[in-house]
């Protein structure tokens, strides 16, 4: 998971400090933030099904109908802006990276699945923060693409303090056992 | 002052007090909590009995306004889907804490006085 966190922020520090017209464009934002969104609906559909407390698999459910709401929004803009989002080297290092959890996660069971799910969206939801930040809001050009950016932006940060909540309940649990 | 006349004083100071007007009731209010940015704006809202609150999703998301497990005075919006509303009146006085089931991180506090509206 770290290694693929570091070629996420590697690929977007590279995109974002070429000159504009080697930098990053809206049709390769538009693509990293459906890939970011897509990421986390699939880890979130394993885990709804798959972790072991009520509570993660509440949180993995609620992370599947919130990315998919963003996701379908980002798609509609798009269309109407009339861009195509274009795969870089950036949203395949996230796909990479999403693939590569959710194959590690499916080796897992019971709590040790919960913590490295739990785990992964902390992880994972501060480094889409952090991206969206440096790189992703203030590299779009087309004013409604960067409004939806910021507007998703406290999604991101609710879904990263709920994650640290659970994460938190989860070590606490840990250390009651026997 | 004869007896007529200080029955006719009693009687008009009497008229007069029952003629001086009592302070209006104030109408029932709605108040409005926009849900907005993963928050409830205004997070503490006061208002008076009888009043009512309007929650608006104008969030990417959908949200609910829900007291937590165990509350004395409950009540639970269920989905707000983005775009919709939904709107509740405080005929109880009290301090209603509640959050986002969805979200438990969102929270809020409706105060509600004692002092009656409508």
């Amino acid at each position: 998971m770290r290694f693929s966190a570091m070629i996420f922020a590697a690929s977007l520090t590279a995109a974002a400090s070429g000159t504009h017209a080697q930098g990053i464009d809206d049709a390769q934002i538009a693509a990293i933030v459906v890939t970011a969104n897509q990421v986390d609906i699939d880890a979130g559909k394993l885990a709804q099904e798959r972790a072991n407390s009520p509570e993660v698999r509440k949180f993995a459910a609620r992370m599947v109908i919130d990315h998919e709401g963003v996701n379908k929004q980002a798609a509609a803009l798009a269309a109407r802006l009339k861009v195509t989002p274009q795969e870089n080297d950036t949203s395949r290092a996230l796909k990479a990276g999403g693939d590569k959890n959710v194959a590690h996660l499916k080796t897992l069971s019971g709590a040790a699945f919960d913590k490295a799910y739990i785990d992964h969206e902390v992880a994972y939801h501060g480094q889409v923060l952090d991206a969206l930040d440096r790189t992703l809001i203030p590299s779009a050009s087309n004013a409604e693409l960067k409004a939806l950016l910021v507007k998703v932006r406290p999604a991101f940060v609710a879904h990263l303090e709920h994650a640290k909540q659970i994460q938190a309940s989860l070590a606490a649990a840990r250390k009651d056992q026997p | 002052m004869s007896g007529r006349q200080l029955i006719a004083a009693v009687a008009v100071l009497a008229g007069s007090v029952a003629i001086s007007p009592a302070p209006p009731v104030p109408k029932p209010v709605t108040h409005t909590v926009v849900i907005e940015g993963m928050e409830f704006r205004p997070g503490t809202l006061s208002i008076r009995r009888g009043d009512s609150v309007r929650w608006v999703n104008k969030d990417i998301v959908e949200h609910t306004a829900t007291t937590p497990q165990g509350s004395k005075r409950p009540f639970d919006s269920r989905m707000i889907r983005a775009g919709n509303s939904w709107k509740r009146t405080f005929t109880q006085a009290g301090t209603y804490d509640y959050l986002c089931t969805y979200h438990p991180t969102m929270k809020g506090v409706i105060r509600v006085g004692a002092g009656r509206a409508g």
